[in-house]
């Protein structure tokens, strides 16, 4: 009989075709866009590059000039300068083209459009001019001349840092919107899960109706309709994965095949807390797939989706969120396959995710067993 | 007046399923805004350094309160896992550790190695705390070469590298941290939720007019076609109005703003975008899809409108390719104008009114496009004929 009722439930689940097609568009149409969005924010914004200044002189300094050239030149130079008129400058400042508007007179000032790290850099780039005013003025005060030493002490190419960085497989922070597309597109599962439940409550469906009049143990049914949820929503999971690997060329990082299994069981946490809230409390179903799709997508906005420093302010103010959110739990078991050679933290998150579909299947049969209908 | 009436009935049936959207993406707008808020006064970006002391003399005590001034030290964590989390989604830029003998070294002029720095990202923080370390220690450098001792050294370093360069934002709006900026900030975010909670309320009580057996009995009775559509609209407009005005004083009242001068044109400007929304979710509805691809749809449309035209992500961030593409959606326009109030870019009224225009278009052409298909898919219908 179990076997029965999971043919028809893939039936059922397969011939939706707007919802199969929609399930697995959905990845492809939101993944392609956050390639063509974020493809090389990391490499072009994020990090370090050569930053763009205009500078409009209102009369000479030397020692600014004498930094200038030093700034601009090498392989890697830290500015490329402009030297144009107060209104290019202004346009190209507010046309993005440069970082900042940088003025020189007696004194050097900066104009920039904005408050941001790039701007910061610049500001500790161009105040190198006045510490070299400042330590010539101090040098000369106290012993004229080791003024030259002092200016070869200060401009001395020494690689003062020991640089220890991550050996983590990707470090670009938007890979993170990926991790949450999948984690949404498992969430998204909820919409199957909940259609198994309301489609065997007599009061919510026709369906349901019949089903409860038949001879079929609801055990067997609620569990033919999870397994058929469980495999569609998997074949999601694999597409979506596929596609953001090998066709938009994602690197997520990590062992592919652990990827794959972290994929296909947030897809069944998603189900199975759909077939939860289907199960609790006798609300219309629209009421149910309202509260369905409004808790997911503010797990997901918690989780990063929406805005990708997220995850970092709740790590800060409420960390616990980031702990008990299934879909942070989800797309944290994709970073921890990037950013960790060893599997301790991917096996707690995988423990994570279990222990929610264990109890939101166990609360889903809980809820819908014994059920009696006085009027349908 | 029926059509009118009955739509707002159903509308009303169905309040319980839109307030549970009205109260969820409030919330996201709430959070949105108070995480982003933004003024134009300059102020030094932050770094968040954590700092391992392992010579603890006064020479690396100096350096510590050096790179500690004006950035946010970070205690050390005690687990190592968490340092990594904090560093990948940048709550921390780097760690800097002062290894013992750190004065020593520095007194002798080995500064080659001196200090450990671990970092995830080459981001412009890791360069600017490396820049930061390098400056101090150089400009130690050149003191102790005037005869300084090291302890004199580092102090006047220290401020030596306190004469910054001064620094102003230039805006169209200049220096103000003003209510007005919270207000637009929320006006920012408000496409994505005026798309998620009008295409995710209004679609299913429209799909519900639409069903074959009221449009039949529609069809039956004497109202004309032309004047359902007309009242179906009148209707919905009525709805969307609504939201858009509680969520606009709500905006209003949490940024404590007077809505005067340029920012009606913020106004105008989020109540067309509101309609969009609206005869989006007319059109969609025209072709009755089930609850849940309303939901995905919603999502989809949303998301990739907000993410491609700048909306969750600056839109100078995003590349000349994406920008283009973006120019073709309504979002784009409304963002613009955004931008021009807040003084990113420079006011143009030319341009404005082509960005109000450009969004009206959007909202005519959807009008269009739902009265084409109302007409292909219901009006030229021609009923089966009954078999005996």
């Amino acid at each position: 009989m179990f076997l029965h009722n999971l043919k028809y439930e893939l039936k059922l689940v397969f011939r939706a075709k707007d919802f199969i097609l929609w399930m697995m568009l959905f990845p492809i149409f939101l993944g392609t866009l956050f390639k063509v969005a974020f493809g090389s924010i990391y490499a072009n914004n994020e990090m370090f590059n050569t930053i763009p200044v205009a500078v409009v002189q209102t009369s000479e300094n030397e020692v600014f000039a004498g930094m200038l050239t030093a700034l601009t030149e090498g392989e890697e130079p830290a500015l490329k300068a402009t030297v144009t008129d107060d209104e290019t400058a202004r346009k190209m400042l507010f046309d993005g083209e440069v970082t900042g508007i940088v003025y020189v007179g007696e004194t050097v000032e900066l104009s920039v459009s904005g408050k941001g790290m790039s701007q910061t850099v610049l500001q500790e780039i161009i105040s190198q001019c006045n510490l070299y005013e400042t330590v010539i003025r101090d040098a000369i005060a106290t012993d004229p001349a080791s003024v030259q030493s002092a200016i070869q002490a200060l401009s001395a190419e020494v690689k003062v840092c020991r640089e220890v960085s991550s050996n983590a497989d990707n470090t670009d922070v938007y890979v993170q919107y990926f991790y949450n597309l999948i984690a949404m597109v498992a969430i998204c599962g909820n919409m199957t899960g909940l259609h198994i439940a309301t489609d065997n409550q007599a009061n919510q469906s026709t369906l349901g109706a019949r089903k409860n009049c038949s001879a079929t143990p609801k055990r067997v049914n609620l569990l033919a309709g999870l397994a058929g949820s469980y495999i569609a929503q998997s074949a999601c999971m694999i597409l979506c994965v596929t596609f953001l690997r090998f066709v938009l060329g994602i690197h997520f990082g990590g062992n592919m095949l652990l990827l794959y299994f972290a994929a296909i069981l947030s897809g069944f946490l998603g189900v199975t807390m759909g077939f939860f809230v289907g199960c609790a409390g006798r609300m219309k179903q629209d009421i149910k797939e309202a509260i369905s799709m409004t808790v997911s997508m503010g797990l997901c906005f918690l989780s990063g989706l929406m805005m990708g420093n997220m995850k970092g302010i709740l790590a800060e103010h409420a960390p616990w969120v980031n702990r008990v959110n299934p879909v942070a739990i989800m797309s944290d078991s994709f970073y921890c396959l990037n950013m960790y050679s060893d599997y301790r933290r991917f096996i707690t998150k995988i423990v994570g995710m279990l222990i929610y579909i264990v109890l939101f299947a166990t609360l889903g049969v809980v809820l819908s067993r014994r059920k009696k209908y006085a009027s349908i | 007046m029926q059509v009118f009436n009955a739509f707002l009935r159903v509308l009303r049936s169905k309040f319980g399923a839109s307030a549970i959207y009205i109260v969820l993406f409030f919330i996201v707008g709430i959070i949105m805004t108070r995480t982003n808020s933004a003024d134009n006064v300059w102020e030094k970006t932050q770094l968040a350094i954590v700092i391992e002391d392992n010579d603890n003399t006064p020479e690396s005590r100096m350096l510590a309160e050096f790179v500690s001034k004006g950035n946010k030290i970070v205690e050390p964590f005690e687990n190592d896992d968490d340092l990594t989390d904090a560093m990948y989604y940048e709550r921390v830029d780097s760690v800097m550790t002062i290894p013992e003998g750190y004065a020593k070294r520095l007194a002798s002029g080995d500064t080659e190695e001196l200090i450990t720095h671990r970092h995830i990202h080459d981001s412009y923080s890791v360069v600017n705390v490396r820049m930061l370390i390098e400056k101090y220690v150089n400009s130690v450098e050149a003191y102790l070469k005037l005869g300084r001792t090291t302890e004199e050294a580092s102090r006047a370093a220290a401020e030596a590298l306190a004469n910054e360069a001064e620094v102003t934002i230039l805006t169209e709006s200049e220096g103000n941290d003003t209510p007005e900026n919270d207000l637009l900030m929320f006006l920012r975010y408000m496409p994505y939720i005026l798309l998620c909670v009008i295409l995710n309320s209004l679609c299913p009580a429209l799909i519900a007019m639409n069903k074959k057996d009221i449009r039949f009995r529609t069809d039956c009775s004497g109202i004309r076609p032309h004047s359902y559509t007309m009242q179906l609209f009148g209707a919905s407009a009525v709805y969307v109005g609504a939201i858009w005005l509680v969520f606009l004083v709500i905006g209003t009242l949490m940024s404590g703003a007077m809505v005067s001068g340029r920012l009606w044109l913020a106004v105008a400007n989020s109540l067309l975008f509101a309609l969009f929304a609206a005869v989006l979710s007319l059109f969609v509805s025209e072709f009755s899809p089930s609850s849940t691809v309303v939901s995905l749809l919603t999502q989809l449309v949303s998301l990739s409108m907000c993410f491609l035209c700048g909306i969750f992500v600056d839109q100078a961030l995003l590349g000349s390719g994406v920008e283009t593409v973006s120019r073709f959606l309504p979002a784009y326009w409304y963002i613009r104008i955004i931008r021009m109030l807040g003084g990113d870019i420079p006011f143009d009224s030319g341009e404005a009114a082509l960005a109000l225009g450009i969004q009206a278009g959007y909202v005519l052409m959807f009008v269009l496009l739902t009265m084409m298909v109302r007409r292909t898919r219901y009006v030229n219908v021609v009923p089966r004929k009954a078999t005996a």
